[in-house]
């Protein structure tokens, strides 16, 4: 949005442009960069779509289909997500040395934050573990395991949502 | 820190993405240096510097200096 102003230079008002920060929440809450659009950010939107496409659909293959042995399937998948996102980390490796400094900055504090959050809620679904292992005497299902790699997609959506708290600051 | 960035732009009848572009960063980030929100690295305040000819401490200014 732009909107005017002035500016005294010297004994006389000129006009200038002055335009909000505009950093775009849907860029930022979907993708978790910060709507520049320069092309670091579009490759690596472009390339973890794909992976992201990949990946469900060998989740979508792997559910629906018959394919036997099950154990080598339970552990195609588990490769799957573990490369998947090991290429997205990569890509946001690449991303986060192409943007400027005021993107890396956030980018960095905004992952900074969701270390700390990951590490606090870890903590407690340990103590939630030992409650249930010790106390509840709940079973261990092994297989939870599996989901592991995972869990980055749970933690992205708290990364863009540091990343927004932090870019209405900018 | 205060500075100057928004004055010497419109002297010049520069855009913030004119800006951005010439320094090689977004122009969300122009913005926040214009408006004291964010102040930039040195390498970043040479480029500005060197962009509009000046030395750094006449664009940026410590807090209360603005109109010195």
């Amino acid at each position: 949005m732009l909107r005017g102003a002035s500016v005294n230079l010297e004994h006389q008002e000129i006009p200038v442009e002055i335009e909000t920060p505009r950093w775009e929440p849907c860029s930022i809450l979907l993708w978790g960069t910060l709507g520049t659009r320069g092309p670091a950010e579009r490759r690596y939107i472009v390339r973890c779509f794909l992976a992201m496409v990949l990946a469900m659909g060998w989740l979508m293959v792997a559910k629906f289909s018959h394919f036997r042995p099950r154990p080598v399937i339970l552990s195609l998948t588990a490769l799957v997500g573990g490369a998947v996102i090991t290429f997205i980390a990569l890509e946001f490796r690449h991303y986060l040395s192409q943007i400027d400094e005021l993107a890396r900055r956030m980018q960095l504090e905004a992952m900074a934050w969701t270390y700390l959050t990951g590490f606090v809620v870890a903590a407690w679904l340990g103590v939630a573990g030992a409650f249930s292992q010790t106390i509840a005497h709940w079973a261990f299902r092994p297989g939870v395991l599996l989901l592991i790699p995972y869990l980055f997609f749970l933690l992205e959506p708290v990364r863009a949502g540091w990343l927004y708290h932090l870019s209405r600051r900018y | 820190m205060e500075n100057r960035l928004r004055v010497l732009r419109a002297e010049r009848n520069l855009s913030q993405a004119d800006l951005a572009e010439k320094l090689e960063v977004s122009r969300q980030t122009v913005n926040a240096i214009e408006t004291g929100r964010y102040d930039p690295s040195l390498p970043l305040a040479f480029k500005i510097a060197a962009l509009f000819g000046m030395k750094i401490e006449e664009i940026f200014l410590p807090n209360g200096h603005a109109g010195a």
